[in-house]
């Protein structure tokens, strides 16, 4: 038998950055709004209203491709004191109902609401009521997913958007499981996609068929969480003081980096700062990864795991600079470059689920 | 003597009156089980036997409907028993029951039924069908770590093994389903809302075909004919 029912929802507030300026600048409402740097900068947008998505305006792209797709765009520079006002806000309607809160950002967050203090039995009314309470305490809306664990709510947060919720009631995981690719996981993006179609999983149920050793060899250490979310299963709890998985810094540059002693510097410079992060942590870390975005577009991550966990500056940036060794840095311009942490002593169950390091895709 | 160690009727309840339909699980000596209900359409049975071979099968009121050369609709192997000490469970069958789409009563209770409380709105009533290895006692030992789920009944079949019944609510999100009748029958409308105030009288109910090593899944609605 399985263990008892719970009660987990998905709280993903819905555009939520360029909600807030909307919200706040009634001038933007109805717009096409993107939050994020210049186009003239080399900005990214950090988020856009649903108005922009029409025009295929998304997260992550480039600021200058935004506004070509979308001309009348209205670029916000973002403010971050804002968004972390508004997101504790929205943590304290959460906290009035469970102390069971894990924010993932300052966006979403998890809740297990299996024992609530607003005294109520279901996930479905507790998420309705939630809802309703931001909606008219921060004139935000969110969608939200109830489901028996922390991957099949998250999942269903994102199935009806904006201002949804989606339920998956436990008869209904098995079919809810077999409409997902299997890239709808964490820590599956198009790479590992990739290599799992060519084993011929491309459905998340697939997993539970395929070769262990194939699986393996297709996707290391993710095959375990694979195979245990294909059929469902997640136990994972919903942790109010979630420990740190990683941490990573990127910078987009004005101009193509070619200079090999620049590039260098700069790697060295983003190790360093995760040295002192882990020190004011009190962390210890096992892997270092880096990223490389070229000219083109084209992304490579390289990552190193060492025996010996450490925060020692020197070391990291010595094997942060040996990865980069390890790209075309200096033989074609760059214009993105990144540097993290994760592996963190201690912290051995983190493959494959959020909060590690994503760099790959 | 009867021939059955187990015969229960049961059905879910809402506070209001408001109920599924009947169902009837039933044990043999032989240490097979039966899980049944009725009708307007016949009735519908799923047959789990002793050698692990399960059958589903709908009858008419007079045996087999006419258009079947036999009554049995699908063949299934279940899953085998756990071994004893496990602290697990084999599950060969579950309904949910929707809280919002019970119906209204149309007979008088007659008091052999055994009503289990409805989920409150928003939630659905699961009532699931597991053969353990296990004693009962051993059973409402793992029932008790899994607070939410209540024991309804054990029965203890021969060679050693005992088929738990038990429930619990859960999450449920309403949406309402049309089933079309293509000018053949009425359509039918499953909704939480009931618009025609039609009390829901139909109860249906769906499920996939059962596969070799899972359970049987059933959601039962009850809905009401329009015609138009």
């Amino acid at each position: 038998m399985t263990a008892g029912v719970r009660r987990i929802i998905h709280v993903d507030m819905d555009a939520f950055y360029a909600s807030v300026e909307q919200r706040d600048d009634p001038s933007l409402r109805g717009k096409p709004v993107a939050v994020g740097g210049q186009p003239g900068a080399r900005g990214v947008v950090a988020a856009s209203s649903y108005e922009a998505r029409v025009f295929g305006v998304r997260s992550a792209m480039p600021m200058a491709r935004a506004v070509r797709l979308c001309p009348d765009l209205v670029i916000v520079r973002p403010d971050f004191q804002r968004y972390r006002a508004a997101s504790q806000r929205i943590l304290d309607i959460f906290r009035s109902c469970t102390p069971l809160v894990e924010p993932l950002s300052l966006d979403e967050a998890y809740l297990d609401v299996s024992d609530n203090l607003w005294g109520e039995t279901l996930a479905t009314p507790v998420a309705g009521r939630l809802k309703q309470r931001m909606g008219e305490e921060t004139q935000l809306s969110a969608s939200a997913g109830v489901a028996p664990n922390k991957f099949l709510a998250k999942i269903a947060s994102g199935w009806q958007k904006p201002d949804g919720l989606t339920v998956i009631s436990p008869g209904r995981v098995e079919a809810f499981l077999q409409q997902l690719p299997v890239d709808a996981l964490w820590g599956v993006g198009p790479v590992t996609a990739a290599k799992l179609r060519k084993i011929g999983i491309a459905r998340l149920v697939e997993v539970r068929a395929a070769d262990p050793e194939l699986l393996r060899r297709a996707v290391g250490g993710l095959a375990d969480a694979l195979r245990r979310l294909a059929m469902g299963d997640d136990p994972r709890p919903v942790l109010p003081d979630r420990p740190y998985k990683s941490s990573s810094s990127e910078n987009t540059y004005n101009e193509d980096l070619l200079d090999l002693d620049e590039i260098r510097a700069e790697i060295g410079r983003m190790a360093r700062q995760t040295a002192d992060w882990l020190a004011r942590k009190e962390l210890l870390a096992r892997t270092v990864t880096i990223k490389v975005r070229y000219a083109d577009f084209t992304t490579v991550t390289r990552s190193h795991t060492a025996a010996a966990p450490t925060r020692d500056p020197d070391e990291l940036a010595a094997r942060a600079l040996m990865l980069l060794a390890r790209t075309d840095a200096g033989r074609r311009p760059i214009r993105l470059l990144g540097a993290g942490v994760h592996g963190f002593d201690g912290d051995d169950a983190a493959i494959g689920f959020p909060g590690v390091l994503r760099f790959e895709d | 003597m009867s021939n059955l160690l187990l015969d229960l009727s049961f059905g879910v309840k809402r506070s209001d009156g408001y109920v599924s339909a009947i169902w009837r699980a039933s044990t043999t000596r032989l240490g097979d089980f039966h899980l049944s209900t009725s009708s307007i359409a016949g009735i519908e049975k799923y047959s789990f036997n002793k050698s692990g071979m399960c059958s589903s099968a709908h009858s008419g009121a007079d045996g087999a409907p006419g258009a079947l050369r036999d009554r049995a609709g699908f063949r299934w192997r279940r899953a085998a028993t756990p071994p004893r000490g496990s602290g697990r469970a084999a599950r060969v069958a579950w309904i949910a029951f929707p809280t919002d789409y019970l119906s209204r009563p149309t007979q008088e209770d007659d008091g052999d039924v055994l009503w289990i409380a409805a989920a409150p709105a928003c939630g659905a009533t699961y009532v699931e069908f597991a053969y353990a290895a296990e004693p009962e006692q051993g059973i409402r030992g793992v029932l008790d770590v899994m607070q939410d789920r209540t024991l309804v009944r054990c029965a203890e079949l021969p060679g050693g093994e005992t088929l738990v019944i038990f429930c619990y609510h859960a999450d449920w999100e309403n949406k309402d389903l049309r089933v079309p009748g293509h000018g053949a029958v009425a359509d039918v409308l499953f909704s939480a809302d009931d618009p025609l105030a039609s009390g829901r009288p139909l109860r249906h109910r769906f499920g996939p075909m059962p596969k070799d090593q899972e359970a049987v899944l059933l959601l039962e609605m009850g809905g009401a004919a329009i015609t138009n």
